[in-house]
């Protein structure tokens, strides 16, 4: 008999404007990085079941239009999200230099969600660059990604779907 | 054509109304953008990721006073591509029954997307400039 257990979460991408959310998810999805820059208004959701440690996993992931004030996010956009990442744009410093106050803002709206930091478009800086904003900024990406490359993209999402499943053993639910 | 009658295509063109129960089933559909008695799963959580993420919400809709709205939903399906505001509330005769009014608005979010487009590759574009990273972007809009 199949042991597997199914569950489904619904996950939530977050950041400000241009970050790669929509790219992120579509990577993750499809396996594809659309061309060009298309702004995402209001939202789109997508679904991917991933097999991880035992559980077959639906992930329902909102694609949110970027907001640079997370606090203008409709309350009910995040409403029963199990969990979320936050996406910077690597090579842009405002989309990182308020994360401490929009982590803090999420926490208190979500404060039950798993979370997660991206630091993407790691494709267009070099190692050294790349060393200087971590330490300049001090931010800790859980996750390095390129949504262009696919690099870190599929273990971003397994990451938080490890996050979730030890969430929902311990919630006993 | 009737002043009524055209009034009618018009709201037919841009406007479906969908019933289902609280567990999902499709009870239905006048079908007026989407023949959704045509796909292969008849149960509305199954079909659309988005309202299985909104079950609870819909499941408290009797403790609400106004209809459940999510705006703004871009929608990609083979017999569907658009954006769409999405209107929740219970059947006024049967409340176990949802009442979903689909609202085609894509051309008013086009629109929107135009303008906000515009503004985030001018915000992207200056502040590549001041970082000094020769960056590129490209506009994916309308291709």
């Amino acid at each position: 008999m199949d042991s597997t257990k199914w569950i489904s979460k619904k996950i939530a991408l977050l950041g400000n404007h241009a970050v790669g959310k929509t790219s992120l998810i579509s990577r993750f999805v499809e396996n594809k990085f659309p061309e060009g820059y298309l702004t995402t208004i209001g939202l789109k959701v997508d679904k991917k079941t991933i097999s991880v440690d035992g559980y077959n996993i639906d992930l329902v992931i909102w694609d949110i239009a970027g907001q640079e004030n997370l606090a203008n996010i409709p309350h009910y956009y995040l409403n029963g999200c199990s969990g979320y990442i936050y996406v910077v744009d690597l090579t842009r410093p405002s989309t990182y230099e308020n994360l401490r106050s929009q982590t803090l803002l999420l926490k208190g709206i979500l404060p039950e969600a798993e979370a997660l930091l991206a630091g993407n478009k790691r494709d267009l800086l070099n190692e050294e660059e790349l060393k200087i904003i971590l330490e300049d900024f001090n931010i800790q990406p859980d996750e390095l990604t390129s949504a262009k490359t696919g690099e870190n993209v599929e273990e971003l999402f397994l990451q938080l779907a490890r996050k979730l499943i030890h969430q929902h053993e311990s919630q006993g639910t | 054509m009737s002043l009524k009658e055209h009034k009618y295509q018009l709201l037919n063109r841009y406007h479906q109304i969908i019933i289902f129960d609280l567990e999902g089933k499709l009870l239905d559909s006048c079908n007026s953008m989407i023949d959704l008695k045509q796909l292969p799963n008849q149960n509305v959580f199954d079909q659309w990721p988005v309202l299985e993420s909104v079950r609870p919400a819909l499941h408290q809709l009797e403790d609400l006073e106004v209809p459940f709205r999510l705006p703004a939903v871009e929608l990609s399906l083979p017999e569907l591509k658009g954006i769409f505001d999405f209107e929740f509330s219970i059947h006024p005769e049967y409340p176990e029954q949802i009442v979903w009014l689909l609202i085609d608005q894509t051309r008013i979010y086009r629109y929107f997307r135009r303008i906000q487009q515009e503004r985030n590759m001018l915000l992207l574009e200056k502040e590549y400039r001041e970082t000094g990273r020769s960056i590129k972007v490209s506009s994916a809009l309308d291709t």
